[in-house]
């Protein structure tokens, strides 16, 4: 197998990496599975994969009850980031765009960038209560402030040969923006958005920690407690599908309709 | 004003260099200066970037301001394109005072400068429609330079999709397009490879030699500067001032005629005499 190159240096075929990284996860699988069974981990805590994928078969199709917790996790997520993406991506725009605005509102963003949203919750349920208002607030708020920062940041930098392309040929402000400033700020935008999906799922996660009676994390929260750990691993690896689906849609996006938008 | 003395082996065609008034001129340049205030420093004076730079560039005429590098020539230049203002003198076009870009002058930057989310066809249209050029306008334009370029195939390409020689192509085409009079030129050949550069500058010969537009164009390359060039301002150092203006009298169309054209005495004697001014001399670092 040993080309020229050797194992340090040769760059692997993509089918050769996908075949060593199945091998990876049917090795620790079987591993799991085998000192499960065996009784060397106890199933109690560990349960196994061949019960959690029963159970995702039962959660997810026979009895299909796993779907209400999805969808009501999945709607926390999708208001708050449609609210963070409809106000962050102007707003961002016009900080960046505006140097008084920019400069004025610098710190304030830092500051909630650096405060741990988690500790706003007890503030969100005093204020909205107990219900869907609290948690896509507290969703918005920690993906709103990443869009804004990296938007605003994006903005700020278009390259000045391109402005003063614009101002060569006597566009005016408007069209500079809409031709120039927008299309050179879709790169941070992207940036802006995986931040803030990221961002969503940990805040959805532990809003319904806190305070929840519904979602994908109350059902972890609730069946971890109560040692339904093939429930448990099946809403975990729930939501690590959901973020790699929507990283991978991004990036799909990115690499291909979007790509001209990214600096050559 | 301009014309310090002129190198001519002339042959015919001086009845263009020969009025050295004002009536056909198209853009002139009255002692022009640039001072920056030095920053943070308590010695008095500012630093000089122009000083009294004057020249006067005629109807279809083809300049080329050659200096070395920090010479203040691409500040020159961005100021006859109303990018900056000079701190002394002024800029005429057209008679008229420059203060801000004008739409019958273009410019050509030196990084091509394109938009890579834009086709080659949007980007030489790019320019016209900033200036509010009718769309059938700069559609038949840019379609007609599409072809003048040799860009045709590339027309719906990306310009990441592109050699430097094309996109510096594309960068020209943009400028054309607007239907300008006077183009200013800021090194567009600068960043290519010699055979490139060569190829482009034929080009650039036989398109502007149609075009009939004014070309102002910036570059440190002797060579380029008499290939191209009627009539060649020479800048020194620090201050930039203008320290020889050469006629080189070499009819057009010279696209064809480039290597006859390159040994004729005309040529090397203009070759010998910037050469002198740029390389010896108390500019010299």
């Amino acid at each position: 197998m040993a080309s020229r190159g050797g194992l340090f240096t040769r760059r692997p075929r993509r089918t050769e990496v996908f075949i060593w990284q199945v091998l990876l996860a049917v090795v620790i699988l079987g591993l799991w599975e085998v000192l499960s069974r065996a009784g060397a981990l106890n199933p109690v805590l560990f349960s196994r994969p061949s019960a959690i994928i029963s159970q995702a078969w039962q959660l997810y199709i026979s009895k299909g009850s796993i779907w209400s917790a999805v969808g009501q996790s999945a709607e926390e997520v999708a208001l708050g980031l449609a609210c963070s993406i409809a106000f962050g991506i102007p707003v961002g725009l016009l900080l960046g765009r505006v140097p008084r605005l920019g400069l004025t509102t610098q710190p304030f963003l830092v500051a909630i960038l650096a405060t741990p949203i988690v500790a706003l919750m007890p503030l969100s349920l005093v204020w909205f209560g107990v219900g869907l208002l609290a948690k896509v607030s507290l969703i918005f708020v920690g993906s709103v402030v990443v869009i804004l920062i990296n938007v605003s940041s994006g903005s700020r930098a278009v390259p000045r040969n391109w402005i003063e392309l614009a101002d060569a040929y006597s566009a005016p402000k408007w069209r500079e923006f809409v031709e120039v400033v927008l299309p050179a700020s879709v790169p941070s935008m992207i940036v802006g958005i995986r931040l803030a999906i990221a961002s969503a799922l940990i805040t959805m996660f532990v809003a319904e920690y806190f305070a929840s009676n519904l979602g994908l994390g109350y059902t972890i929260v609730n069946s971890a407690g109560s040692f339904q750990m093939s429930t448990y691993f099946v809403c975990v690896l729930t939501l690590t599908l959901i973020g790699v689906l929507a990283s991978a849609a991004l990036k799909r996006l990115e690499n291909g309709p979007l790509s001209k938008f990214s600096r050559v | 004003m301009n014309t310090v003395s002129s190198t001519s082996t002339t042959n015919a065609k001086s009845d263009r260099s020969a009025s050295a008034g004002r009536p056909d001129a198209i853009l002139e340049a009255q002692e022009v200066s640039l001072a920056y205030p030095k920053a943070g420093r308590r010695s008095p004076g500012d630093l000089q970037v122009l000083d009294n730079v004057s020249f006067t560039v005629r109807r279809g005429e083809f300049v080329c301001i050659v200096g070395r590098s920090g010479c203040g020539k691409t500040s020159l230049l961005r100021i006859m394109g109303g990018l900056q203002e000079a701190t002394g003198g002024q800029i005429l076009v057209e008679s008229e005072p420059v203060h801000r870009p004008r739409r019958d002058v273009a410019f050509v930057f030196q990084e091509h400068n394109l938009l890579p989310w834009k086709t080659v066809r949007h980007n030489i249209e790019w320019g016209a429609k900033q200036l509010g050029i009718p769309r059938e306008t700069r559609e038949r334009n840019a379609k007609r330079l599409l072809e003048v370029m040799g860009l045709e195939r590339f027309a719906d390409s990306l310009p990441s999709e592109l050699s430097g020689g094309m996109r510096q192509r594309v960068g020209i085409a943009r400028a054309l397009c607007t239907g300008a009079n006077v183009l200013l030129m800021d090194e567009p050949l600068g960043a290519l490879d010699a055979v490139t550069r060569e190829q482009l500058q034929i080009e650039l010969l036989r398109v502007l030699e149609d075009e009939g537009v004014t070309v102002i164009m910036v570059t440190h390359s002797i060579e380029e500067a008499i290939t191209l060039g009627d009539r060649i301002v020479l800048m020194s150092n620090r201050p930039g001032r203008v320290s020889d203006v050469v006629d080189v009298d070499f009819p057009h169309p010279r696209a064809a005629r480039l290597s006859e054209y390159r040994h004729q005495p005309l040529w090397l004697d203009a070759r010998e005499r910037l050469w002198r001014h740029l390389g010896g001399g108390s500019d010299a670092e």
